[in-house]
């Protein structure tokens, strides 16, 4: 468990409360007390005793509310969490110097997190002889950084009326990550590869396991490669090559354009491709591969690609912050920055809706060079599910149905792969879906 | 403590509305009935402390004139000290309303507490001090107006500068490097 220390505090003018239940009171205690003299009326002099003894009541009991320092420490069992993951939270209350004979203390927690377990609220003593309090509980939350500001305390004087409101700063910014997946091995063949050994064909012949072609023997080949049927059909020595298998530049887009994602009841399609998107940034770094992530749609949100452990956290962490946007500049994706990409490499765009220019776009960057994998949302199952059961529903879905696959058609037609997923089932069902047809498609 | 308020009001200028009524103050009994019915929209609603602050201030001027046409100075001091009970609870029901009900109930029930000490011992003081039945002469009635005016004044300024948020403070802790 870390614990921040952090302990500024800070007096909030609830103060101010107390001094306007004063002066109303006591400028009503003064109004009747004038009003009885004036007029000689001794019932409404005697009146302005109530008021006045009420707001000298609150100005005693304000004198003796405690103005003793509260000191929080708020500790957490980890900084970053991915959705659904509980994180702890401790928040130990302390005051040496004073006590307080009641108070309230409540964690105020962000939009986004909701207390899983355990109790937000302190309610009791804080004195000499009990020091320490403490609020434990865990928190579970949405994508997106959540900063924990103070713990409010709510005073009572040990006398009479008056309260005084405190918050005692403890700031702690936590990370909330989109969920991922563990994924297979993804079906992708980009141009060109890297030097290292992955697990990407390469097209190269080399050392591999795939079988990908016979040539004349050379001086210098390797002798335990001679096809030796070959050699006893035709008295010449023929060598067999495979395929090599590297690593490869990924470069992962996030489509967060407004107009491509739906709200469908509770579902926002922006959540499953943010968590499609890092279930990809995980398999593809764990095969060692180079990984980049632009985020399309607000500002130019770019990872730089890299490896390794680190370049997923960095990636998680753009994704953690990522948001719907509906800047015109990014309006369709024909203004996608290719230079950012490294050429012939593999772009694997994450969508719910393409429109026909984004096609033409997608088709244009296959005939640069870059192999193009498209991961679409289909969100057809969480429509059907938001509507009644009937005849018509099944005729619409049907239609809607039809007119998504012509849709992925169009996509591959132009050679770009295509991964159809049900957002209700695992996205490594829908890959390996796609791995098992690439299969039987190959020659 | 909005339950507790809505009752308040409602002994309070429910008990004025009926004693008027059956000492034929008709207009005392109309106003009292009016004013209680819109606080306790007003209260219902969980409207400005503003509003409640007006009812308040109606409320004791209704005191006043009931005190002045005779009408039971018990049941006046009775309406007085149960509106100014109500408004208390309205405004702080209001300042602690951003936590939630069950989480804060135990304070509640402790100020409600308080509260009602405190302004029944205040009404009891009231009619204790109506029950000597002075009789002051007039230019003993102007010096102790006066008197009573400085020491408002006094204890007024005192009170104020006291509860009010410091402004040197707020400059030290501008001035201070953050950290």
């Amino acid at each position: 468990m870390t614990a921040l220390p952090s302990s500024s505090e800070e007096r909030k003018p609830t103060e101010m409360l107390t001094a306007v239940r004063f002066t109303v009171s006591f400028g009503l205690a003064l109004v009747l007390a004038v009003l009885g003299l004036a007029l000689r009326n001794l019932a409404i002099a005697a009146l302005s005793f109530t008021p006045l003894f009420y707001s000298m009541t609150l100005l005693l009991s304000y004198l003796a509310l405690p103005h003793h320092e509260i000191e929080a420490r708020r500790g957490v069992d980890r900084f970053r969490a991915t959705e659904g993951e509980p994180i702890g939270v401790r928040v130990s209350l302390a005051t040496e110097k004073g006590s307080y004979p009641m108070v309230f203390v409540h964690d105020e927690l962000p939009d986004g997190l909701s207390c899983a377990s355990g109790d937000v609220h302190y309610q009791g003593p804080l004195s000499l002889s009990q020091p320490r309090a403490a609020l434990q509980y865990t928190l579970e939350g949405r994508r997106g950084v959540y900063a924990l500001g103070g713990v409010h305390a709510l005073v009572w004087s040990r006398f009479g009326l008056a309260l005084t409101e405190l918050t005692v700063e403890s700031p702690v910014t936590l990370r909330i990550l989109p969920a991922s997946e563990k994924l297979g091995v993804i079906p992708i063949r980009p141009r060109r590869t890297r030097a290292f050994a992955g697990p990407i064909r390469s097209n190269l012949p080399g050392a591999g396991i795939d079988f990908f072609g016979c040539r004349a023997f050379a001086p210098g080949d390797d002798i335990r490669r001679i096809h030796w049927r070959a050699y006893a059909r035709t008295q010449e020595l023929v060598i067999c090559e495979y395929e090599q298998e590297r690593i490869t530049d990924v470069s992962l887009i996030l489509d967060a354009r407004s107009r491509a994602h739906a709200a469908i009841g509770s579902h926002r399609t922006f959540e499953f491709a943010a968590q499609a998107t890092a279930s990809l940034a995980s398999s593809f770094c764990r095969q060692g591969n180079n990984v980049g992530l632009l985020i399309y749609g607000d500002v130019l949100n770019w990872v730089f690609p890299g490896v390794g452990r680190s370049q997923i956290d960095r990636i998680h962490d753009a994704l953690s912050t990522a948001r719907l946007a509906n800047k015109l500049a990014f309006e369709d994706l024909r203004q996608i920055p290719t230079r950012l990409f490294l050429p012939h490499s593999q772009l694997v765009l994450v969508s719910c809706h393409l429109d026909e220019a984004d096609i033409e776009t997608l088709a244009l960057l296959k005939t640069k060079g870059y192999s193009i994998l498209f991961v679409s949302i289909d969100t057809i199952p969480l429509e059907s599910d938001q509507l009644p059961s009937s005849n018509d529903t099944a005729l619409a879905v049907r239609i809607a149905r039809l007119r998504r696959s012509l849709y992925l058609q169009s996509l591959e037609r132009y050679g770009v792969q295509v991964i159809d997923w049900n957002p209700t089932a695992p996205l490594a069902q829908a890959i390996e879906r796609t791995r098992r047809m690439h299969r039987r498609m190959r020659p | 403590m909005r339950f507790v308020a809505t009752l308040l009001i409602v002994v309070g200028l429910g008990t004025l509305t009926l004693v008027a009524a059956t000492q034929h103050d008709i207009g005392i009994a109309v106003v009292a009935a009016l004013l209680a019915v819109a606080w306790l929209t007003a209260v219902a609603w969980r409207a400005p402390r503003v509003l409640h602050t007006g009812a308040l201030t109606l409320a004791t001027s209704l005191c006043a004139v009931s005190a002045t046409l005779h009408v039971s100075l018990a049941v006046v001091i009775l309406c007085l000290s149960t509106s100014l009970s109500a408004w208390d609870l309205c405004l702080m029901e209001r300042s602690t309303s951003t936590h939630p009900h069950h989480t804060i109930y135990r304070l509640h029930r402790r100020y409600i507490r308080r509260n009602l000490a405190v302004l029944g011992l205040a009404g009891v003081l009231t009619a204790a001090v109506f029950g000597l039945r002075l009789r002051i002469p007039f230019w003993g009635a102007f010096g102790l107006l006066c008197l009573c005016f400085f020491l408002f004044v006094i204890v007024f300024r005192r009170a104020w500068s006291l509860m009010r948020p410091q402004p040197e403070a707020k400059e030290e802790r501008a001035a201070e490097p953050p950290a």
